[in-house]
């Protein structure tokens, strides 16, 4: 136990959580909340195959990214696509490129949502260290 | 002026092809044929209990079997309206809690 730790202790009577976090230098922004999340996020779906790379993340409020790229085993040409999933009142929207809007449904809507509350578990616990359900710090002991 | 008509199909028991005779008002043939076929074999116009019972059964049966497919259109309104609102909490959650990290970090 470090010097600093056993005078926390002393102060408080308590003994002070063995992980420390490392103060960062800059201020995080959003852009690097996302990036980090979808690391989280490209894992939902089960495992990546290979020559692809996916990025799952939640956009804003009311939007879910999903985005896949990948080498044509045939042509060799990179492809990709993007995924849009648009939270309105009267349902889920899926935008894709170049494709009209469709109303999601049924298994794809299902799957959706188990995504969406792996990611919220899995992002609120890994990324924030907060409790996924009531958003409070977790601690090494628990909620605070 | 009526005929006597003759009618062998099943009545609405299940009675399978009885005979059955009925007086048919001319003039009001087909509407009257139609009245008259959900009458039970033998009897010549009017009410039956049985017919009534079979009728009002029918009558429940179709209510009933609308009814739950009305409900069943409306539960999977509802799983999908509830999907879509689960979706919407898992985005906010992710949102506020972005948001308390930008402004007071880890």
């Amino acid at each position: 136990m470090s010097a600093w730790s056993k005078t926390l202790k002393l102060i408080t009577g308590v003994e002070p959580a063995t992980k420390v976090s490392v103060p960062r230098l800059r201020k995080v922004t959003r852009r690097d909340l996302i990036r980090m999340e979808s690391k989280i996020g490209a894992t939902v779906f089960g495992p990546v195959p290979a020559n692809h790379r996916r990025e799952f993340f939640c956009l804003d409020e009311h939007t879910w990214v999903w985005y896949e790229e990948w080498i044509d085993e045939v042509t060799g040409a990179r492809r990709e696509m993007t995924t849009r999933y648009e939270v309105h009142p009267h349902g889920v929207l899926k935008v894709q490129d170049g494709q009209p809007y469709a109303l999601v449904e049924g298994d794809e809507l299902r799957n959706l949502a188990i995504a969406t509350r792996m990611y919220r578990e899995q992002v609120m616990r890994g990324i924030y260290h907060r409790d996924p359900v009531t958003g409070q710090k977790l601690t090494a002991t628990g909620t605070i | 002026m009526t005929e006597l008509a003759y009618r062998p199909d099943q009545d609405l028991l299940g009675n399978a092809a009885q005979e059955r005779f009925v007086f048919v008002p001319e003039g009001d043939r087909h509407a009257r044929e139609f009245e008259i076929a959900t009458q039970p074999a033998n009897v010549v116009g009017g009410d039956s209990p049985e017919v009534n019972a079979a009728l009002d059964d029918a009558y429940a049966a179709a209510q009933s079997e609308r009814g739950e497919a009305a409900a069943r259109t409306q539960e999977h309104v509802a799983d999908d309206a509830e999907l879509a609102q689960a979706i919407d909490w898992n985005a906010q959650a992710i949102q506020a809690t972005r948001q308390d990290v930008e402004l007071n970090g880890f």
